[in-house]
């Protein structure tokens, strides 16, 4: 293919764009030098919960995030390679691996990291984070808290569910003894109606690609989703998705795609490529093809709330995200996606990560 | 390393199997740990079914004759 004929179906740039990296770029400076405003920093993975750690005024850190950055910048592999000269092994994943190698060098898209003062790990989203934080808090000398979400393969059980919601209460103990002072119930109620508001928009925003043509495209969406993941709970995503929503949905009034050409919807399955982004969508574009949906990042797009009874609200949406559940459950959905937003086919991305 | 001192062990050996991450996440630390101890370590990574037999007596072979003292 000719670089001709790959730039015959212009892509839109999404206008909210410059205050996304501007919103990502103050979070970054914020978790880089959180002594300048006097915040503890906490990594935790994309699924744990985080908004306690807002209640806590803790600053939550996004390794997985940081893997993706490290592999859109095009640094993974030297430092994959720094972690396999320390004897980490090749097969495993490349986000564990970037992040222990930049964790050794110093080097990465943002240099050295901040020292977390504690680690959070969720295994709702996959088992390796478990001896991955293990190894991280090994080496920092911290303490990690994990917060251990059984896997649901079709309905999700009452003791599965009260043995999640005991956890979410160890876990507030677990940040009261930490930061040595109480947890403020007042305060989690605003940060989880924050929650709620941003992953309501979100949400709106994934939908509004049902209209033909697709307003935004799964590569949007991969970008865009980082505030969903990383500052969910704050008054800035609400602020940035309500921005995000209103420019989209700007777009459907005008019926104006992601992509000047739709011939071809299709959904995308899993994570994305991010070393390689640009490239994925120049051919799938090229072609007159457009990814109107995926399931990843839905994946944040948390389906049970309940505001009354936030705390054990949370756990049972936290328990119950897309990869936590079982097969029937992810064909549903698919299913559902397709139906949903007229696809005309799926691309199923099955990865070693 | 306890184990390796109480029995009186010359070396250690890691067998892994490949893609194991929980043991592979492990192996680094670990290995520091007996080296640190001067004890010397082996890596043998091996795939059920086709590994390879005849590779894997001569890589312990070797590691046996380096621990031993003539």
């Amino acid at each position: 293919m000719t670089e001709k004929e790959l730039q015959t179906n212009p892509y839109r740039k999404i206008k909210s764009t410059g205050a996304y990296r501007r919103l990502m770029g103050a979070y970054y400076l914020m978790t880089k030098h959180p002594s300048w405003f006097g915040k503890k920093v906490a990594w935790i993975t994309s699924g744990g919960p985080v908004e306690p750690l807002y209640v806590m005024g803790v600053l939550p850190f996004y390794p997985e995030n940081y893997g993706a950055m490290c592999g859109a910048s095009r640094m993974s592999v030297a430092l994959c390679e720094a972690a396999e000269h320390k004897g980490y092994s090749r097969d495993l994943c490349s986000y564990a691996l970037s992040d222990i190698g930049s964790f050794f060098t110093g080097k990465g898209p943002l240099g050295k990291l901040p020292k977390p003062d504690f680690l959070i790990c969720g295994n709702n989203i996959c088992g390796t984070v478990i001896k991955w934080y293990e190894v991280q808090a090994r080496a920092l000398r911290i303490p990690v808290f994990f917060f251990d979400t059984p896997f649901v393969h079709d309905e999700i059980h009452a003791h599965t569910l009260k043995y999640v919601q005991t956890q979410m209460k160890d876990y507030v103990t677990f940040l009261e003894r930490q930061l040595k002072r109480p947890f403020s119930e007042e305060k989690f109620k605003k940060v989880g109606l924050r929650s709620f508001e941003a992953i309501k928009l979100w949400k709106e925003i994934l939908k509004l690609s049902k209209n033909h043509p697709a307003p935004i495209a799964a590569f949007d969406a991969f970008i865009h989703m980082a505030p969903i993941v990383t500052l969910r709970g704050t008054r800035w995503a609400v602020w940035y998705y309500r921005k995000l929503r209103k420019e989209i949905e700007e777009r459907v009034r005008r019926r104006i795609g992601a992509f000047a050409r739709e011939e071809i919807r299709l959904i995308w399955d899993n994570i994305p490529i991010w070393y390689d982004i640009r490239n994925l969508s120049k051919i799938l574009s090229s072609q007159g093809a457009v990814l109107v949906a995926d399931t990843y990042t839905s994946a944040w797009a948390l389906d049970q709330i309940d505001v009354s009874d936030p705390l054990n609200d949370l756990s049972k949406a936290y328990a119950t995200i897309h990869l936590n559940l079982g097969l029937c459950y992810k064909i549903k959905k698919m299913i559902g996606l397709m139906e949903q937003y007229g696809a005309h086919g799926f691309i199923m991305h099955s990865n070693r990560s | 390393v306890k184990d390796v001192q109480e029995s009186g062990a010359k070396g250690a050996i890691f067998l892994l199997y490949k893609y194991c991450e929980a043991h592979f996440f492990d192996y680094p630390d670990l290995n520091r740990a007996l080296e640190s101890k001067g004890i010397p370590t082996l890596l043998l990574e091996v795939e059920d079914p086709s590994y390879s037999i005849g590779q894997l007596k001569i890589r312990v072979q070797a590691f046996v004759e380096m621990l031993s003292p003539f």
